[in-house]
């Protein structure tokens, strides 16, 4: 056969690919994208020395005491359209209420879903918080700044 | 998945075994238009026969690995032009019912694809063998089902699933194919080709899931490999 030293070389290079193929054609299943979305809260023209953040009716802290922040991120609740955050800072809490309205959103399949929010306001105690302003009420993953806060002190 | 390797390189192996021994054209034409089977055409004629084939690799690998809650199946035809040039379409179908981890994505669709191959061996009116390079164009439009989809919250620990139900989506992608083609036993033809497939359709239609499966792509990823072991017939 004229040209089976062709087709041996071509079989045997098909072999290699095929079995690599039935390995490795499914797709890493794992997700690397960051799926955290929350709030940004930033102290207006300074920075918290000292700051001790928890969500009300969550077992976890999200800040402890946490020295020189500059920035907050506080992850809205997935099934309701309220979500309320104990600030602690110089000795004093203060309980932030943040009412939103959410949208759920596919990342992929790997990930699955995060939801994507809008504020609607803003409500506060005023221990050491002076005044809350909105500045971007669109919350999502890669978002910029939404809240400054500014202190009595 | 040895089994469906075995079963291959068995299929290959054959394909060598039984492809037809070269004869000079020069003894094909006197010996009349027909031999077994085959129309021998002029050098100098453009058409010079159609190939139609079914693809055996992905219905039984798919089969095999789903243990048959996946199904594709695939047709092609190639016209030979000048004995060098091979228009070729693809049409294929895919239905299943699979899934990364609890996700599951539960659809059906069809593909088309486009292109031209062209075949790397000496010109020969007497054999219909090719050793094919060419490229593809592909589309599928597909409906689908992405259910119990999760929405973890790391922090708030409310973890949630979703489905996204009676979708449509459209994809494109392009292909670079390599492969071969072999007249087994007259007009009985056997062949395969490898395929490098990159995505053209990478953007999310707003919120919208994507699938995880495309027909004729394979699993959704910017590119993707693939393979066919094609039986045919040559007219």
């Amino acid at each position: 056969m004229k040209h089976a030293g062709y087709y041996n070389i071509l079989v045997s290079i098909s072999l290699c690919v095929c079995s690599w193929g039935c390995i490795g054609c499914q797709p890493d299943t794992s997700c690397r994208e960051n799926l955290t979305t929350g709030v940004i809260g930033e102290l207006y023209e300074t920075i918290w020395d000292s700051i001790t953040v928890q969500g009300i009716g969550a077992t976890d802290t999200l800040y402890n005491n946490a020295k020189n922040v500059k920035k907050i991120v506080l992850p809205l609740r997935n099934t309701q359209d309220s979500t309320q955050f104990a600030l602690l800072y110089h000795g004093q809490t203060d309980t932030l209420t943040i009412l939103h309205t959410y949208t759920q959103a596919f990342v992929s399949v790997e990930c699955g879903c995060t939801n994507e929010y809008e504020i609607l306001s803003v409500h506060h105690t005023t221990h050491w918080t002076d005044t809350i302003e909105i500045v971007e009420t669109a919350v999502h993953r890669h978002g910029s700044t939404n809240l400054y806060l500014k202190s009595k002190k | 998945m040895r089994r469906v390797l075995y079963i291959l390189s068995l299929l290959l192996c054959t394909t060598l075994a039984y492809s037809k021994p070269h004869v000079p054209d020069s003894v094909m034409r006197k010996s009349g238009l027909y031999v077994d089977h085959m129309k021998i055409y002029n050098d100098s004629a453009i058409y010079q026969g159609i190939n139609l084939k079914l693809d055996l690799f992905n219905t039984v690998f798919y089969l095999a690995k789903y243990e048959g809650k996946m199904q594709t199946y695939e047709m092609a035809m190639n016209v030979r032009l000048k004995q060098r040039f091979f228009p070729t379409l693809e049409l294929g179908y895919a239905k299943g019912e699979i899934g990364p981890g609890s996700t599951l994505w539960n659809g059906q669709g069809g593909w088309a694809n486009v292109g031209l191959d062209i075949n790397g061996l000496k010109k020969s009116a007497s054999t219909q063998n090719g050793l094919l390079v060419g490229i593809r164009v592909g589309t599928a439009v597909q409906r689908y089902d992405l259910t119990n989809v999760p929405m973890n919250d790391p922090y708030w620990h409310e973890n949630t699933t979703t489905s996204f139900i009676d979708r449509w989506r459209t994809d494109c992608w392009g292909e670079v194919v390599a492969g071969c083609q072999v007249q087994v036993y007259g007009a009985l033809m056997m062949g395969w080709y490898i395929r490098l497939k990159m995505l053209f359709t990478r953007k999310m239609n707003g919120t919208d899931p994507v699938p995880y499966y495309i027909p004729g792509f394979g699993y959704r990823d910017m590119t993707q490999w693939g393979i066919n072991y094609y039986i045919g017939w040559k007219f």
